[in-house]
């Protein structure tokens, strides 16, 4: 198999994508995707709660950790994998 | 469907779906028998039986939640193994109906199993709350399954619900999957096929669960196929993997997301959100990085209100020196005196290791009112769901113990039943996370009982050994757990979880969940207090008791500084060390105010009780028990003498 298990984190550089990590809190944003290299477990989960392209999500936390509201369900994320998830382009 | 293979357990009802959707409560409402039920996803770590009377004593499956397939921790591997282990079981899966789309993705995966099947779209209420209308009826037009809205809670569609369940029948639905993993698919249906016949599941579903990689299924097969039909299976896995980039298991997700998407937003209706609850917005605060603090000072500030003040102080002070101190242990020893003619057998009773005086009067009189107020206090927080909260505000210091905040349940757990805690480490990821949970939970975490005698002990001396005890076990907490990062080699996990809305805990599930746990209390832990005490009545009257606390002096007396019978609370402390804290209790006024302390120190990071210890031999094996119990000891003691040097040099409590 191509992936790894738990290897969640990805490098973020200047240039790439905005992330998940990157909205304010009590802001909207739509999913774009994954970072490349997100781990296939990670992947899974999130998507099972609805993380997918196209999706809106708010964001009502980014400390301590990523707090995402998606349909009524609140999720935690940790600033690594909060780095995991794209965000499209504002509208 | 086979006939043989299943004839002789009768096909029963498995309950599935995602964690905290309330899947124990509809348990509870169809069998009668009560399953914990808290306000946190992975309550239910293991499958509980039932039976429902009022379906023929229909047999009826609790099972862990699992947010999708395939299963990825132990709780959820559980599930899986019900399922392909119960043939031909009617599959119920509960949903939280405010969280539609969610529910929908693991229903299209369950559909397909080839089982008769209902859905039971439960918290409605809180859907409603928020503003969301589901159409149950269009929704079972497009799945092709009996839909059934209810609130589990308050009974509501349950009647509906159990008339539903005999007519449910194998759904008419399927969903199409990408090209190439159709024709996969196709393709392992033949070999699979045998195998979905001896366990009631479509060779298509092992299909789907096999390609997303489950690990419980892929042991499962390993019994049942020869090598050469699973190399196969794998090879035509291995070869759809090189064609896409993404991984199977997310393409089949995602397919089955944007499927329950389409579904969704045919059959709900959402009406503009209102500004957040009042609910919602405690929730927030409560793992706000500022306001979380003053927020878990003031629980915990209410729990020692309830617990150590109440409880500890006015409830015991009424039992044990009002009601047995002034009533009932007088009359009965005067009562023993003149009925029992054998100074051996009055001595059994009331002597100084009494059944009577030494036994039930410690669990009666002391740590039973201690522990009901804790169960209490206790099972309305499980309840709040504020325990979730603490998830995130701890992961900061569990990063340091190479964990994640989702460690913080079992630890709290624990300070509920040891036990119990150890079994629920099943809910973390990796092995090495369980591993540590378990270790530290062994070494410093005291459970109800015996925190019910520490709590009296230390309140007895004043509010600064509360606070010194406190710190101490605290500071061995976070020091063994960063070091046991260090020696336990493997990465950490980082937090993802899901934070339940804060709800008012209701008053008969709490008063259920603590008569469960009170009978617990009462059925396990008293008579081990019984047998600990008569085990010592034993010992001393062969005369092996002055030869055993002759051979703890040097231990004892020269390197914790304490009395040498202090050895005899030790010795018991192997049975409970809730046990083993009653016996330095019983020694009273002998002890100073510093060595009641180093005592309680030493006995709170002593053995785990026998039961928790069976649980870790279940769970990791008996080499690593062996190895636990190994390092405990030592480092129990070893503690114990250093915090006697600490304040001795301090000067305090001499
Ligand atoms: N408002 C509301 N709360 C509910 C309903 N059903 C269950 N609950 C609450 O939801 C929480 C979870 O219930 P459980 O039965 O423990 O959930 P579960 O599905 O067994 O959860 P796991 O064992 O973690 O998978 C508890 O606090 C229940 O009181 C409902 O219909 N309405
Ligand atoms: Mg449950």
């Amino acid at each position: 198999m191509k992936h790894k298990p738990h290897s969640h984190s990805v490098p973020h550089h200047a240039g790439s994508p905005r992330t998940l990590r990157q909205i304010d809190p009590g802001s909207a944003a739509r999913v774009a995707g994954f970072a490349a290299g997100t781990a296939s477990e990670l992947r899974e989960r999130l998507l099972a709660y609805g993380l997918i392209p196209g999706q809106t999500l708010s964001v009502i936390a980014q400390r301590p950790v990523t707090v995402i509201q998606i349909e009524h369900t609140e999720l935690a994320l940790e600033d690594t994998l909060a780095a995991c998830i794209e965000i499209a382009a504002a509208h | 469907m086979s006939s043989e293979l299943t004839a002789s357990v009768p096909p029963g009802l498995l309950l599935v779906g995602q964690p905290n959707v309330g899947k124990s409560v509809l348990f509870h409402a169809l069998t009668g028998r009560y399953v914990t039920v808290s306000n946190y996803p992975g309550t239910t770590v293991e499958v509980s039986r039932g039976t429902a009377q009022a379906l023929g004593g229909l047999p009826v499956l609790d099972t862990p939640g699992v947010i999708s397939l395939p299963s990825r921790t132990g709780d959820e591997h559980a599930t899986t193994h019900a399922l392909l282990g119960e043939a031909n079981a009617t599959l119920l899966q509960v949903g939280d109906a405010k969280n539609l789309r969610r529910t929908l993705q693991l229903t299209v995966l369950m559909a397909e199993m080839g089982r008769p099947m209902l859905l039971a779209l439960n918290m409605i209420d809180e859907a409603e709350a928020r503003g969301a209308t589901v159409d149950a009826a269009a929704l079972a037009a497009e799945l092709g399954l009996p839909v059934l809205p209810t609130v589990a809670t308050r009974g509501q569609g349950i009647d509906a619900l159990r008339a539903a369940i005999p007519r449910a029948a194998v759904p008419r639905f399927r969903l199409e999957y990408p090209a190439d993993v159709e024709s996969t698919l196709d393709r392992m249906a033949a070999p699979l096929a045998p195998l979905g016949e001896g366990c009631g599941i479509a060779p298509r579903a092992l299909g789907l669960l096999f390609l997303a990689g489950d690990g419980e299924l892929e042991g499962w097969l390993e019994g049942r196929l020869g090598e050469g039909t699973l190399d196969t299976l794998r090879a035509l896995r291995d070869a759809l993997q090189l064609e896409s980039t993404e991984p199977l298991a997310a393409v089949l997700q995602q397919t089955r997301m944007a499927a329950a998407e389409r579904i969704a937003g045919r059959v709900i209706r959402q009406a503009p959100q209102a500004a957040g609850s009042f609910a919602q917005r405690l929730g927030a605060r409560a793992v706000h990085p500022v306001w979380g603090w003053p927020i878990l000072l003031a629980v915990l500030y209410a729990i020692y209100g309830f617990v150590g003040e109440f409880g500890a102080g006015t409830l015991v002070g009424l039992l044990e020196e009002d009601l047995f101190g002034g009533i009932i242990n007088p009359w009965f020893e005067g009562a023993v005196r003149a009925l029992v003619p054998w100074p051996w057998a009055a001595d059994l009773l009331i002597g100084e290791y009494g059944l009577w005086t030494m036994g039930m009067t410690y669990a009666l009189a002391l740590i039973l009112p201690i522990v009901t107020t804790f169960f209490i206090a206790f099972g309305a927080l499980e309840d709040s769901g504020y325990f979730s909260r603490l998830t995130v505000l701890s992961n900061r210091s569990f990063s340091k113990m190479g964990l994640n905040g989702r460690a913080v349940l079992p630890m709290v757990l624990g300070l509920g039943c040891v036990t119990m805690a150890t079994l629920t480490t099943r809910i973390l990821h990796s092995p090495r996370e369980k591993l540590i949970v378990t270790f530290l939970l062994a070494l410093a975490i005291p459970c109800s009982a015996q925190l019910g005698v520490v709590m009296g002990m230390l309140a007895g001396i004043s509010f600064t050994a509360t606070l010194i005890w406190f710190v101490v076990v605290l500071a061995v907490l976070v020091t063994v757990g960063w070091l046991a990062n260090r020696v336990i080699k493997g990465r950490r996990i980082p937090l993802m979880t899901e934070l339940p809305p804060l709800r008012l805990p209701a008053v008969g599930n709490v008063l259920t969940k603590t008569w469960a746990r009170l009978k617990w209390y009462l059925i396990e832990v008293i008579p081990l207090f019984l047998l600990g005490a008569f085990i010592l009545y034993v010992l001393d009257r062969i005369g092996a008791l002055p030869w055993l606390i002759e051979a703890g002096e040097p231990l004892v007396t020269g390197w914790l500084g304490l009395p040498k019978e202090a050895s005899a609370a030790f010795l018991m402390g192997f049975l409970r060390r809730d046990f083993g804290a009653t016996g330095l209790f019983a020694m009273g006024a002998a002890l100073s105010p510093a060595q009641m302390l180093v005592g309680i120190v030493t006995l709170t990071l002593f053995v785990p009780c026998f039961a928790s210890l069976m649980m870790i031999v279940k769970e990791h094996g008996a080499r690593r028990a062996a190895l636990m119990v190994a390092l405990i000891v030592p480092l129990a003691f070893f503690l114990g003498g250093l915090l006697r040097f600490a304040l001795a040099a301090a000067g305090w409590g001499q």
